[in-house]
């Protein structure tokens, strides 16, 4: 088999992309798992292979690959419907397996668990997946403005949590 | 395309804050911790490197296909193109043909006009020699002028001179020719 012209590589050097590779493949993976997959690193390896494949650049490449695996994941699991398999089978959106879950400790976890998985996922990909508001509108495929309300929805939502449970007061 | 997300680098402290503040009420550290922090290990490094060897792949397969499917999209058309162009060629050959014929034709028939008009034209001089001698009867009795109507002056007609004529090659059913009296 003839190899492969060399091609520019999209994405900066070899260096850069190993690590922007090293830093983003598990969280798509994990990301991915969240979602129900049940193949999470292929879901993850293929997004990266539609990112490299484009011939127009994007303007948010992490954007893009979270978008990517999270129609994937979701693609991924629509034949299901079709299948006489138990409720129990199917994964809620945003309440995958709890394998990374353990990267949270105990109460984290439960406080996310309280808020619906809308609100759940807004809030996950804000504050532990670390990225930015426009990120997670691209993403989700909503306006900036929707992922802005669901934050704050989801805040005061754990804010009313702490309340009740009178947790507050140690934050304080 | 750059991996540095001007997104993430532009972000506003707002923002910053209000990611601080959830932290805070997720009971995570207010310290952006990275959960997901990995060394470029070799596996994902291979594992890097072969994905972008699968993109190149898969693109190199993409343009070929693309090559193939205008090729399968664009032959079709051309046979119909060819098939339209034999057509057109052996309708034309079928019309020179006609052409000719016809031309043939014509040139048969003006043939045929021509030596039967020749045919009526010696006909006819024969006929006005024949008649041009005169016959015995007529000799005894040559054509009178008679007025036709003579005997009937009482109708209202006007007199009419009537000129026997020789019969002529167009049929006249009187063999009679009608002049006005003046």
């Amino acid at each position: 088999m003839e190899p492969l012209k060399t091609q520019p590589i999209p994405f900066g050097d070899s260096h850069e992309f190993h690590d922007i590779f090293a830093t983003l493949y598990p969280r798509l993976v994990s990301y991915a798992r969240r979602y129900g997959a049940t193949y999470p690193e292929d879901i993850a390896q293929e997004a990266f292979v539609i990112l490299m494949q484009r011939d127009v650049p994007v303007d948010h490449p992490t954007a893009y690959l979270y978008g990517t695996v999270r129609t994937l994941s979701l693609t991924e699991r629509r034949p299901l419907k079709n299948q006489s398999l138990s409720l129990e089978a199917v994964v809620e959106p945003g309440r995958g397996p709890d394998a990374d879950d353990d990267l949270l400790n105990q109460e984290v976890r439960e406080r996310m668990k309280a808020l619906s998985p809308t609100f759940r996922e807004t809030l996950w990909l804000f504050v532990v997946e670390d990225l930015s508001i426009r990120q997670i509108a691209e993403i989700l495929d909503i306006p900036e403005a929707t992922v802005k309300t669901r934050i704050h929805r989801a805040k005061a939502h754990l804010r009313n949590q702490l309340n009740s449970s009178g947790g507050l007061h140690v934050l304080a | 395309m750059s991996w540095h997300d001007p997104a993430r680098s532009l972000e506003p402290d707002t923002d910053s804050t209000l990611r601080n503040e959830l932290r805070g009420l997720l009971g995570m550290p207010a310290q952006s911790t990275s959960y997901f922090e990995c060394e470029a290990s070799p596996d994902l490094i291979r594992l890097a490197d072969g994905l972008r060897q699968e993109a190149r792949r898969r693109n190199h397969m993409a343009q070929r296909r693309g090559s193939w499917m205008l090729l399968a999209a664009a032959l079709p058309l051309a046979l119909a193109m060819g098939g339209l162009g034999v057509w057109g060629l052996e309708e034309q050959h079928k019309a020179d043909h006609l052409a000719a014929a016809v031309a043939q034709q014509e040139t048969r028939i003006q043939q045929l006009a021509a030596a039967q008009q020749q045919q009526a034209t010696q006909s006819q001089t024969a006929e006005v020699q024949q008649h041009r001698v005169p016959t015995p009867a007529l000799r005894a009795h040559p054509p009178q002028r008679l007025l036709a109507g003579a005997g009937a002056r009482s109708t209202a007609k006007p007199r009419e001179l009537v000129i026997q004529v020789p019969r002529s090659t167009t049929p006249n059913l009187n063999d009679t020719q009608n002049v006005k009296a003046q």
